[in-house]
């Protein structure tokens, strides 16, 4: 049967279509309302600016009682995120509130970006290069960004 | 076509009485006339080169005068000072550099206009550098002081008083305008005033239009008719902007038949005034605009043809005057009185949105913090076994919470309100009650015939495309219309000097 889209998700739909957030695309399948396509592009100031990150968004039964699962599909060299995308922020966790939005959860994630956090990593060798040598680290992320993250690749 | 010309076809589309305010722009350019024929007679034509101020390099045209002594070629000047006894000095100097003669002489400097505060006017004199008068001479006592002719350090001071005459006339018609608008303001301001105690009677929970109000001004928004009227003036066509706009408002309530639709002939007559009301501001706004364009046209002829570079000058003088208001923005003023008291009479059902379930609060619960959620919202909550306030995560906001805080004077007020909203949120939940029901009886495997649907809730959705579609309307009217020439050039800012474009022969 074709499940009943609560209408909290009809209207952040409606929003993230018409009132995008600055450099984030969100699509809803055409077949499944609740899994998006994601494109984020690599805030400024950071390695990962120039970059386009494809990630997919699912919002769980519960939702929005229980957070969106996102996980980036684009491979990325960054300490709070694993070689399969899976990445590590509270407010995906245990501190996710039902007043978060898909929108608030891509733009916290597009901070996350601005703002590694290498003492709460998820990925340890990325966390210790980029604590061990900070410099380096950051041009191995230019690097995978150029290599992995450029637009229309 | 010349701007004088222009300037009197528009002037028929304002309203007769203002007419007579509006910058006499013909008067003003016989006067630039005699200015021109009294600096001939004082020998100082421009069509000797001489100039007190930069001459504009010949190549480019009317180009808007940079202050460079250097390109200053005083080649040669014949003075006749005015004094009591019209002996005429003519006296040659050398051709060469002004800040070869005197390097601490501004050209700026020669041209002074002083306000009098006696007349409230502009009196104008030229001060007449000793050189030209005086460097050539091999007596270090320059003739003109026998003459009785004012003179101060750097030069003989001559009224120039057919220039006088110029901008005192200016001056006088500037304050009529400004009085005659200020005149006008009140009494937008008693209309406007007069209006709102009308609106708010109308769209009132109690009037039986309030809803179609609701509707009439959301469209109103979504015009945007106004919107560039809150701070860029320079914005092109913003007159003509503002007038399509409205104009394709009021073909859309006609559309949509909302006069036949109103219940109560008060409400027809309110919104009668409403739209006359705009008409009256896109009237201010064109009527400023006019003016504003008429005055830099003729200051700018003024600086052409004399050569004397007044605008500066003069944009000094009106800038320091407290009783010019010339340059304030009365359409933007109106406007602000107009919108502002247009949004906090008629609340939207937007702003009373739960965080959660984003519908509007149906019995809305307000927390310890002083966040409100609906009650059925917080109840999923406390069964996911969240203790904090989803907003501001204060701990144990939600476990805290008694029946004590059901905030029913919010839920009254919405209830009054939002009827339509709340009804049709309720009947939602109702669905969505039973729809639970159901699957907790036959489990996930339900047929969907025993599962009601939700196709009853669309109205919000209806809203949406409406607006959305309303926007695309005006969309394309706006992208229509630039291409179209307009008739009268977007009103150019009193310090934009710069533009040489227009300027009329």
């Amino acid at each position: 049967m074709t499940e009943v889209l609560p209408k909290r998700i009809t209207k952040e739909i409606e929003r993230l279509m018409n009132d995008p957030a600055p450099g984030i695309k969100a699509v809803p399948f055409e077949d499944n309302l609740r899994y998006f396509d994601v494109v984020m592009a690599g805030p400024t100031q950071s390695p990962f600016q120039g970059g386009e990150f494809k990630l997919e968004l699912f919002l769980p039964g519960g939702y929005p009682m229980e957070p969106p699962k996102v996980r980036f599909l684009t491979k990325i060299y960054h300490p709070n995120i694993d070689k399969l995308g899976r990445i590590c922020l509270d407010i995906l966790k245990d501190k996710w509130s039902p007043a978060l939005q898909i929108r608030t959860v891509l733009l916290s994630i597009q901070a996350l970006l601005s703002a590694p956090n290498p003492d709460d990593p998820l990925d340890n060798n990325v966390a210790q290069h980029w604590k061990d040598n900070e410099k380096d680290a950051i041009a191995t992320a230019a690097a995978w960004t150029s290599q992995y993250a450029l637009p229309g690749k | 076509m010349k701007f004088n010309k222009t300037l009197e076809a528009e002037a028929t589309t304002l309203p007769a009485d203002w007419r007579p305010y509006l910058i006499n722009y013909k008067g003003l350019k016989k006067k630039i006339n005699l200015i021109v024929k009294e600096l001939a007679d004082m020998g100082l034509d421009h069509s000797r080169t001489t100039s007190f101020g930069p001459s504009p390099p010949q190549q480019t045209g009317n180009v808007a005068p940079t202050v460079t002594p250097e390109n200053i070629t005083t080649s040669l000047a014949s003075v006749q000072s005015v004094g009591t006894e019209t002996t005429t000095t003519s006296v040659q100097i050398p051709v060469g550099p002004l800040s070869e003669v005197n390097p601490d002489l501004e050209s700026r400097d020669l041209l002074v206009y002083r306000l009098n505060p006696k007349t409230n006017g502009i009196h104008s004199t030229l001060v007449v550098p000793w050189f030209i008068t005086s460097s050539t001479s091999a007596s270090p006592d320059p003739v003109t002081t026998t003459t009785g002719t004012p003179v101060c350090s750097q030069g003989t001071i001559v009224t120039l008083k057919s220039d006088t005459t110029f901008f005192d006339t200016i001056l006088r018609q500037l304050d009529e305008m400004c009085d005659f608008q200020k005149q006008g303001e009140s009494e937008f301001y008693q209309r406007v005033e007069r209006l709102m105690s009308q609106l708010g009677a109308v769209s009132s929970p109690y009037s039986k239009d309030m809803y179609l109000w609701r509707d009439i001004f959301r469209w109103y928004q979504a015009a945007e008719i106004w919107s560039h009227a809150q701070g860029d003036y320079k914005v092109a066509g913003s007159v003509e902007r503002s007038k399509r706009r409205f104009l394709l408002f009021v073909q859309y309530l006609v559309q949509r038949a909302v006069q036949q639709q109103f219940r109560t002939s008060r409400s027809a007559a309110t919104l009668v005034e409403f739209l006359n009301l705009n008409v009256e501001l896109l009237s201010v706004k064109f009527f400023r605009d006019l003016n504003q364009t008429a005055l830099v046209k003729i200051l700018k002829k003024h600086d052409k043809r004399t050569q004397l570079r007044a605008t500066l000058a003069f944009h000094n003088i009106v800038d320091h005057q407290a009783h010019m208001q010339f340059t304030t923005n009365l359409p933007n003023a109106l406007y602000s009185a107009l919108l502002g008291q247009l949004l906090t009479i008629v609340p939207q059902p937007d702003d009373y949105n739960c965080p959660l379930c984003l519908c509007i609060s149906w019995r809305p619960v307000r927390l310890a913090c002083s966040h409100v959620f609906c009650l059925r919202c917080l109840v999923k909550a406390t069964n996911e076994q969240m203790a904090d306030c989803p907003l501001c995560r204060r701990p144990g906001a939600i476990l805290e919470a008694t029946s004590r805080n059901l905030d029913t004077a919010l839920e009254n007020f919405l209830k009054l309100y939002f009827p339509r909203e709340i009804r049709r949120r309720k009947v939602q939940l109702d669905k969505e009650y039973a729809r639970m029901e159901i699957r907790a009886v036959l489990g996930s495997h339900a047929h969907p015939a025993f599962v009601p649907d939700e196709n009853e809730d669309d109205a919000d959705e209806e809203e949406m495309n409406e607006i959305q579609e309303l926007m695309k309307i005006f969309q394309t009217a706006e992208t229509t219309a630039f291409t179209r020439p307009s008739v009268i050039k977007p009103s150019p800012s009193l310090s934009s000097k710069s533009d040489n474009s227009g300027t009329p022969k």
